[in-house]
């Protein structure tokens, strides 16, 4: 069922997503099993960003996070921890979006999470743009970039290009921008993902070089 | 979302029309269907393009709708954004005036 949520949500029928996570969630909590309880409301959670609902995606996050920390379940953690830093983030939070953002990271890492480690790298990215850090954004972009290749991420390296482009971009490297928008753009076409390809324009324009 | 960092990517290559063209069928497309985080991003980059453009009356009003609704949902960084573009186009205003 929660797959089915994810699919809704990759094509764009977010409210449709919603209401099979809820009815995922609802069976998980009928039969106990908190780590699809935690994960469940990790989806929901970053649903609820995409669709602009701070508050709800914090509860959410911090609901994960306890039944996460209380299971003893640190892959779960990470992904909590993750999407509270997002929350932080928007709200210009960014000192606590740092701390949840290396939390994660750290125990990404202590377990052997490389892939996911590197999406921690691209979350703290955006905090350091925020931080007016552009050289240290570009730095970790590109080593998720890197891991994201070595793991076969298509969608998440789109993303990390798109941050590389804009640490670029705020650094005056307009042409390396460029390049990196256009890295995005070609992976954007290979991806069922609408969250990656929502956005992207199909008029020809994205060759910018 | 990746499509806004393009948009300012060509408005620094010298397509600042195209730019705001295509932010505002992103803010359109947003809207459509539900983005509203992607959207609020998209209007910050085209209230600052409008700027850059001399299109000072619309990124004012921009910017403005948008710090407001920004401000509403909790997303303060885009917020104070809005707010900080929009004040240094008043304060560029203010220098240009009092030379005159």
């Amino acid at each position: 069922m929660s797959n089915i949520a994810l699919a809704l949500q990759d094509q764009g029928h977010l409210a449709a997503s919603r209401a099979k996570m809820e009815e995922a969630l609802a069976v998980y909590r009928q039969i106990e099993a908190e780590a699809e309880i935690a994960r469940v409301l990790e989806n929901i959670g970053d649903l609820l960003l995409i669709q602009g609902d701070l508050p709800g995606a914090q509860l959410k996050f911090e609901e994960a996070l306890r039944i996460s920390q209380h299971g003893n379940d640190k892959s779960h953690e990470g992904y909590a921890l993750e999407g509270l830093a997002q929350v932080f983030l928007q709200r210009g939070e960014l000192n606590d979006a740092e701390k949840a953002n290396d939390a994660a990271l750290k125990l990404r890492v202590q377990i052997g999470e490389k892939g996911i480690a590197a999406e921690s790298q691209i979350e703290l990215a955006q905090v350091r743009i925020e931080q007016d850090r552009y050289s240290d954004a570009e730095q970790l972009a590109r080593q998720a970039i890197s891991q994201f290749k070595n793991e076969g991420e298509v969608d998440d390296q789109g993303s990390a290009f798109a941050l590389l482009a804009k640490a670029l971009l705020l650094q005056g490297k307009t042409e390396e921008a460029h390049k990196a928008v256009d890295s995005a753009l070609a992976i954007s076409k290979k991806t069922e993902n609408s969250g990656i390809r929502f956005f992207v324009f199909d008029d020809g324009g994205a060759s910018v070089g | 979302m990746f499509s806004t960092t393009a948009a300012q990517v060509w408005a620094e290559n010298g397509s600042a029309a195209t730019a705001i063209n295509e932010l505002n069928s992103i803010i359109a497309e947003s809207r459509k269907y539900g983005y509203i985080a992607a959207g609020l991003e998209a209007r910050l980059a085209l209230g600052e393009l409008q700027m850059k453009a001399g299109k000072t009356k619309d990124g004012v009003l921009s910017l403005s709708a948008l710090q407001r609704d920004a401000t509403e949902r909790g997303y303060k960084l885009v917020a104070s954004k809005a707010k900080a573009v929009r004040d240094e186009s008043k304060r560029e205003d203010h220098k240009i005036s009092a030379s005159r």
